[in-house]
């Protein structure tokens, strides 16, 4: 997994995740969260345009940091997951608890 | 009917192996793009049970595909500490209970689940998935 093109803006904090996410890439996925959250962004905004597969070592550090953000009054939020990662999302309801957002700019 | 059989080490560097070999041989049987998607997804859940149920880094786990008549037959066998299919709770979203999620995953997306485990000698999880014939061209 791959993660660049960070940009904050005022409250938001963006940043772009590439290619797989799973049992070997996960620390990587959260420690790049876990970075932005330190930011104290209001919104943390997952790019996921770029990111190919995510199993469900991704979706429990989702979760997990979804609950922790929440308590530090953060949300997170991924932009224009690919179908794929849609279908699990909605499968495990992880769609409930986390925003999902398409960007039509992309 | 072929037969393919693999050996990877414990190791999570190797799971990309195993998603790369089931989507080639998923491709080659037809499967589309959306089927190879969710055996993608399975195999990696079973491999991932197999590294968290390993006894150390220095071992290693089976994968074996069998492509069969209109289906295919997968088996991710390790060697590991074993465990309870029956045990296994329903993942819980507010955090309490974060396990679970690749074998609801695994059973979601799959035709037919089967699950051998013995504590102390290890898991053997055979999948099949049948070929959707209303993408046949």
């Amino acid at each position: 997994m791959n993660s660049n093109n960070i940009i904050d803006i005022g409250k938001t904090s963006m940043v772009s995740i590439k290619g797989e996410i799973d049992i070997y890439s996960i620390e990587k996925f959260r420690e790049t969260i876990e970075e932005k959250m330190k930011t104290q962004a209001a919104e943390i905004i997952l790019d996921c345009s770029e990111l190919s597969y995510m199993d469900s070592t991704g979706m429990g550090v989702l979760i997990e940091l979804r609950n922790k953000s929440k308590e530090m009054g953060q949300k997170i939020i991924m932009m224009n997951p690919r179908p794929n990662i849609k279908k699990l999302l909605a499968l495990t309801g992880v769609d409930k608890i986390i925003d999902i957002v398409d960007n039509p700019v992309n | 009917m072929d037969s393919i059989k693999l050996t990877l080490p414990a190791k999570p560097e190797y799971v990309s192996l195993a998603r790369l070999t089931i989507a080639s041989v998923a491709n080659n049987m037809g499967f589309s793009i959306g089927d190879v998607e969710d055996l993608k997804v399975a195999v990696s859940e079973a491999c991932t049970n197999a590294l968290n149920h390993s006894k150390n880094l220095d071992t290693t786990y089976d994968l074996t595909y069998v492509v069969e008549n209109q289906k295919l037959v997968f088996t991710v066998t390790d060697r590991g500490v074993g465990f309870e299919p029956e045990s296994v709770a329903m993942p819980d979203l507010n955090g309490k209970q974060l396990g679970g999620f690749g074998l609801f995953i695994i059973k979601s997306l799959m035709d037919r689940v089967e699950i051998i485990s013995e504590r102390g000698s290890g898991t053997s999880i055979t999948m099949i998935k049948n070929l959707s014939t209303t993408h046949e061209v």
